[in-house]
């Protein structure tokens, strides 16, 4: 193991299942320590992703490293827990249990840091996973892959079955926690609210392909949304730097990449935000909006 | 094992090697463990009465004056003429014994086997325990030695039990080697526990379905048991019998009575079979004048001779596991290739 590593790294990686490609020609590389919100609509290919990085599915095409190890399908990293969709849970095992399940499975085991992530939201120790909320059983698991003190943590739309409320909690235990461990976050989710807030970098996925990848500040201010009179693309803008056009009655707006070419006085820009941002490629790829939502 | 020149300095996948010191054991008892000993005490209530059985049957024995005839033997004063001396209540029992030995081995292997890990896809949760440190087939062996390995001990412990008590009915109910007496007593019942075992444990990898593996499972356990059938009189050289025809008497008669026999044929002065006709008989003449007349010197009787059990069953137990070893690589090689 290296320690100057990527967390994540992926060259040309692609899965490809019965019925077509889940995910193709994917390159990235994630930094140590970097909290990665991962984008896109369902069946983008997010899950396929976290798949592969897991280390419990085999990558059809190229590959993918975590912490400088490649990951062959035979489980995962040891540095790396993972949390699938809708973290499933020993339904008849009772919290503690859960706990013993940790230490029981895991080499590396935390286990007073797991009991105090447990007591922190007050969930009794011999509560039965099966009698728990949605968000308290999201914070068994969280602490479950917690306790393993992990370098890399790769959590599958993990608030997609929580009300607002227990959302912004187990998002707040969870940077709180990662916060000052520099642990590498991977989050993925199809509400960007979710990740907004909290993402230093996005991975945005449609149609099984990378379209974004980088640091969400540098990304935002690559970009430029330009509002200007209706009547067609400005002929002063150069049409490569298009990503996507809307027309209204009387306006049109157009997000570019941000270009050198002097813009006319009727013309102003404004720096997206990450959701115009996101939004903005996911049409451009005829994506429909309805798939991806900007809020909960 | 991947194409690692694709990676950023990659090292080699090295901590797929070194798996840290886990208790994947206690998960997986901690799993099962309701189902286990259900299955321990169903068989240990068939234990308890089958004790009770033989003790009664001994002291029914001595009631009748045949004390210290177990077994009966072919002479003495411990004859098999005190076969009607039973009484009817232990011939009933004892018939039906062998209805329960037949079913509690493929019962409590597809009901052991079957969800073992079909269950886990059903719920998701096998990603649960294959995302953590241990590797996957540490997770499937513990859960199948956790499921298995007490249910297995039982039914041998169950099947022994059955060779003793029924022991004093010998000369009387089922014989060894016959079905279902060769089934239900020894070590098969483990056997074929292990064997409807394994087949519920791969049906349920491969369906991901509880209820479809349990039912694969009977459909091929059934298959299965009639392919050993088939195979059974061929575990060794049947042993024979020779009478010359015309007989002192109208029958050859075995040395053993209670021999497996398999076949029995008439053959001429060259030594081959020879199937005899009776349409052109007279009957003034005799059965055994009309085979004379066909040619035929001899009558010769195959069997298996009783004192054989143990070899047979020893036969028959490789067989069983040798199935159940191919089965269980097979749904091992499934589940480390499709995790999701």
């Amino acid at each position: 193991m290296n320690d100057t590593s990527p967390a994540l790294h992926a060259s040309n990686l692609g899965k490809s299942y019965r019925r077509g490609w889940a995910l193709r020609d994917c390159s990235f590389s994630l930094p140590t320590g970097s909290v990665v919100a991962l984008v896109g609509p369902n069946g983008a290919g997010k899950s396929t992703l976290m798949a592969l990085a897991a280390g419990i599915a085999t990558p059809t095409t190229g590959s993918i490293a975590v912490l400088g190890s490649v990951a062959g399908g035979r489980g995962p990293h040891p540095k790396l827990a993972f949390l699938s969709q809708d973290q499933p849970l020993y339904r008849r095992f009772t919290v503690d249990e859960i706990l013993h399940f940790g230490r029981a499975m895991n080499g590396q085991w935390d286990d007073r840091y797991a009991r105090r992530l447990i007591q922190d939201c007050g969930i009794p120790l011999n509560a039965r996973i099966s009698t728990l909320s949605g968000g308290q059983r999201t914070r068994v698991a969280l602490a479950l892959a917690l306790g393993r003190r992990p370098a890399a943590l790769l959590l599958d739309e993990p608030l997609a079955s929580l009300d607002p409320l227990a959302r912004r909690e187990v998002m707040q235990t969870l940077l709180a926690e990662t916060a000052d461990t520099g642990i590498t976050l991977l989050l993925s989710s199809h509400v960007i609210a979710d990740v907004e807030d909290s993402c230093d970098h996005l991975l945005l996925l449609s149609d099984g392909r990378l379209r974004l990848d980088g640091p969400i500040d540098k990304l935002l201010a690559a970009h430029q949304l330009l509002t200007g009179p209706a009547g067609g693309l400005p002929s002063w803008l150069p049409t490569g730097a298009v990503i996507e056009t809307r027309s209204a009655a009387k306006q049109m707006t157009i997000l570019t990449q941000n270009t050198a070419a002097p813009k006319p006085a009727e013309w102003t820009a404004v720096e997206p935000t990450l959701h115009e941002l996101v939004l903005g490629y996911l049409r451009s790829t005829g994506q429909s909006q309805g798939e991806m939502e900007p809020a909960a | 094992m991947n194409d690692i020149s694709l990676g950023p300095s990659p090292a080699a996948a090295g901590f797929e090697i070194a798996r840290p010191r886990t208790n994947v054991l206690w998960v997986a008892w901690r799993q099962q463990r309701f189902q286990v000993l259900t299955s321990l005490a169903l068989i240990g209530a068939v234990a308890l009465g089958l004790v009770i059985f033989r003790l009664n049957l001994v002291g029914a024995l001595e009631g009748l004056g045949t004390a210290g005839c177990v077994p009966l033997a072919d002479d003495g004063p411990c004859t098999a003429s005190h076969a009607p001396d039973i009484p009817d209540q232990f011939s009933t029992i004892a018939s039906l014994v062998p209805l329960v030995m037949l079913a509690l081995p493929p019962l409590l292997g597809a009901l052991a086997g079957g969800p073992l890990f079909a269950r886990e896809y059903e719920q998701g949760t096998q990603i649960l325990s294959l995302t953590q440190s241990v590797g996957p087939v540490k997770w499937w062996a513990s859960k199948i030695a956790a499921a298995g390995l007490p249910v297995a001990a039982g039914l041998l412990a169950l099947g022994l039990i059955n060779e003793w008590a029924m022991d004093p009915m010998s000369s009387f109910a089922a014989k060894h080697l016959l079905t279902p007496g060769f089934q239900t007593r020894g070590i098969t019942p483990a056997a074929y526990f292990i064997l409807a075992f394994a087949i519920a444990v791969t049906a349920g990898i491969m369906l991901r379905n509880t209820a479809a593996a349990i039912g694969l499972t009977v459909a091929i356990y059934v298959v299965l048991l009639l392919l050993l059938g088939l195979a059974r009189p061929h575990y060794a050289m049947p042993e024979q019998f020779r009478d010359s025809v015309p007989a002192s008497e109208g029958q050859p008669a075995s040395d053993a009575d209670d021999s497996w026999q398999l076949d029995y044929y008439y053959v001429n002065a060259t030594g081959e079979k020879v199937s005899p006709r009776t349409d052109g008989c007279q009957a003034e003449d005799g059965y055994q004048q009309c085979l004379v007349q066909q040619g035929i010197v001899g009558a010769v009787m195959e069997y298996q001779p009783a004192d054989r059990f143990w070899r047979f069953q020893a036969t028959e137990a490789a067989l069983a596991l040798a199935a159940s070893a191919a089965l269980f690589a097979a749904g091992l090689i499934r589940l480390r290739r499709h995790i999701t």
